[in-house]
């Protein structure tokens, strides 16, 4: 398994976050761009850091935020789209698979 | 552990799994898109799966119970209020975004599995499974397919129900690795959870492998590998043994040491024989893994896990002794048996319960039926020969009606022909040898050989045997035990 550190989601946002961001999401922002999502999310994060001022010695940690669990259906097939449906949306089809530019592993 | 290259240095081989296992559900895991193999590309979708904005995932309920059962034969803790995580990256075959995955409360965790050493079948390793959670797969990728190479995306596959299952790194060699494979491999297939077959991608293998090389002052760990997507045990094997050697070589040449490069991913070239290098692995952090907002948790009441307990089938395990005890098999009889899965299993139990001659059973089995099955490439419910059948048969042979090479010759007659065992018999020419005419035989036989029995009378044991193959000749279908004992009964007597 992969270590999981905690810390990191309370890091400070830099140009260098942006870009590692850019990396994972495969964008390509501008100079100008980096900056001002820097701004934006210190602000957002700003806010959510905000939350940590609650005080919640009275509440047991919770996994989820609506008071409901075991909501489940039976192993029971139901029919799938049609393949045009499928593919309905897909800039390009090539006969039933969707195409995408060449991957290289 | 010793080494053609380095006689003296002293190493140890440090293997991790994670095994894929595809749940043996009719339906995806959040959707009731079917999962069926080998269907028509992008014919088994639907919004939900097509990861479509707007739709909402609702957890497949037998899934989460082939789950609880994988956790039970494994003695892991089931969790209860485990929780479901968005595990994010981009990739054509992935249309969501992030593979819906279970991160730091898996539905079972902390378990053991036991197996029998490859290097000394007296001895069972045992190793830690680390966890065991459910995610979802993604489609299948078809790369240079397109005009211009473009990759070809099947969807059909997405959301199949995946259970992943992850050791601690106690395995200590390929060999181990392999049996530590087979016998996860046995305890599914009795589960029933997964079909596991490796060709259809049921059971995909990932091998963690580095080295701890002692030296006379410190232990010194080589960095990590993680070898991807073995689709047999064969090339599990054979990967993690390849990578022993090319780690130990790469460290003799650089001295490099576990923190000084990143995790590496390789795959694993079964033409060449080679593992490569794939990336170089991102970071936990990197899949910005947080919980799914769309899946409450799934709790788990003590009365769901008993009665899941309850409903067990027996287990590789419980087989074997069950074996050993009452057919009095030998441990490596009963495992051979039991490692060829349940159906084999139950076969073997009914020819024996039949004929109550549980080793005599367990030797057709091993050395005819395994042979043919693997010769036809057939399974044992194909088989033209019925347990049943089998059993009257071993029965016969026990009950010296009938010696083993008429018993073949029946049995070869049996895998062409639908027959019973009289009629099998009839065809045969083979025809129950009254007491009066053994005993006219052994009368007959005393009289000709008056030499050969006073021989047998001054101690040379081994003057019989011509003399009931000479039974044998005048009359085929005689016993050739049934004749000993007359004769010995009338060498006594007179």
């Amino acid at each position: 398994m992969d270590s999981h550190n905690p810390a990191e989601t309370t890091q400070d946002v830099t140009v260098e976050t942006i870009c590692q961001l850019e990396r994972l999401a495969y964008l390509r922002l501008s100079d100008e761009d980096r900056g001002s999502f820097v701004n934006d999310l210190r602000k957002i994060l700003g806010y959510a850091r905000s939350l940590a001022s609650l005080d919640l010695k009275d509440f047991a940690p919770q996994t989820h935020a609506i008071d409901q669990d075991n909501v489940m259906r039976g192993d029971v097939i139901e029919p799938s789209s049609s393949v045009e449906e499928a593919l309905a949306n897909a800039p390009v089809v090539a006969g039933s698979f969707l195409q995408v530019p060449r991957v290289l592993e | 552990m010793s080494n053609s290259l380095a006689p003296a240095l002293a190493y140890e081989t440090i293997v991790g799994l994670e095994i894929h296992v595809q749940l043996a559900t009719k339906s995806k895991l959040f959707c009731g898109c079917a999962t069926r193999y080998g269907q028509p590309p992008n014919s088994q979708t639907c919004p939900i799966c097509q990861g479509l904005p707007g739709t909402l995932p609702v957890i497949n309920q037998h899934a989460i119970e082939l789950a609880m059962d994988v956790g039970l034969a494994l003695d892991m803790e089931l969790v209860s209020g485990c929780r479901w995580d968005r595990k994010h990256y981009f990739y054509p075959d992935l249309p969501k975004g992030y593979q819906t995955s279970q991160y730091d409360l898996p539905i079972t965790r902390h378990g053991r599995l036991e197996f029998r050493d490859p290097a000394d079948s007296e001895k069972t390793c045992v190793v830690r499974i680390n966890r065991a959670h459910l995610e979802e797969d993604a489609g299948k990728s078809l790369h240079g397919e397109g005009i211009d190479g473009g990759t070809w995306i099947d969807l059909n596959r997405t959301g199949t129900p995946l259970l992943e299952v992850v050791t601690e790194p106690d395995l200590r060699s390929a060999q181990e690795a392999k049996a530590f494979l087979i016998q996860l491999r046995t305890i599914l297939l009795y589960l029933g959870v997964s079909d596991c077959n490796m060709q259809e991608g049921s059971m995909r293998v990932d091998a963690n492998v580095n080295l701890r090389i002692k030296n006379e002052t410190e232990t010194i760990a080589t960095p990590i590998v993680e070898i991807k997507n073995l689709n047999s045990f064969r090339n599990a094997e054979r990967a993690i043994e390849y990578e022993r050697e090319r780690q130990l070589k790469h460290w003799r040449e650089t001295g490099e040491r576990m923190g000084q490069r990143p995790k590496q991913t390789r795959g694993w070239d079964a033409d060449r024989e080679v593992t490569t290098v794939q990336r170089e692995k991102e970071e936990a952090a990197d899949y910005r893994y947080f919980p799914c907002p769309d899946l409450p948790p799934v709790v788990l009441s003590q009365t769901s896990i008993d009665q899941r307990r309850a409903q067990l089938p027996r287990l590789p395990q419980q087989w074997k002794s069950e074996f050993t005890r009452t057919w009095k098999l030998s441990e490596y009889d009963a495992s051979v048996i039991v490692e060829q899965g349940r159906d084999v299993a139950e076969y073997f139990e009914t020819v024996a319960q039949i004929s109550q001659d549980g080793k005599r059973s367990a030797n057709w089995i091993t050395q005819e039926i395994l042979r043919l099955l693997n010769e036809r490439q057939q399974s044992i419910s194909d088989f033209p020969i019925a347990a049943a059948k089998l059993g009257e048969l071993v029965s016969a042979v026990s009950n010296s009606e009938l010696d083993h090479a008429r018993a073949r010759e029946i049995f070869a007659l049996w895998l062409t022909e639908p027959i019973s065992l009289r009629e099998a018999k009839e065809r045969l020419g083979i025809a129950t040898v009254s007491g009066n005419e053994v005993e006219e035989l052994v009368n007959r036989i005393v009289a000709e050989n008056q030499a050969a029995i006073d021989d047998y009378r001054h101690g040379k044991k081994q003057a019989l045997g011509p003399l009931i193959a000479q039974a044998k000749q005048l009359n085929s279908n005689v016993s050739p035990a049934k004749f000993r004992e007359a004769l010995l009964r009338a060498i006594d007597s007179t």
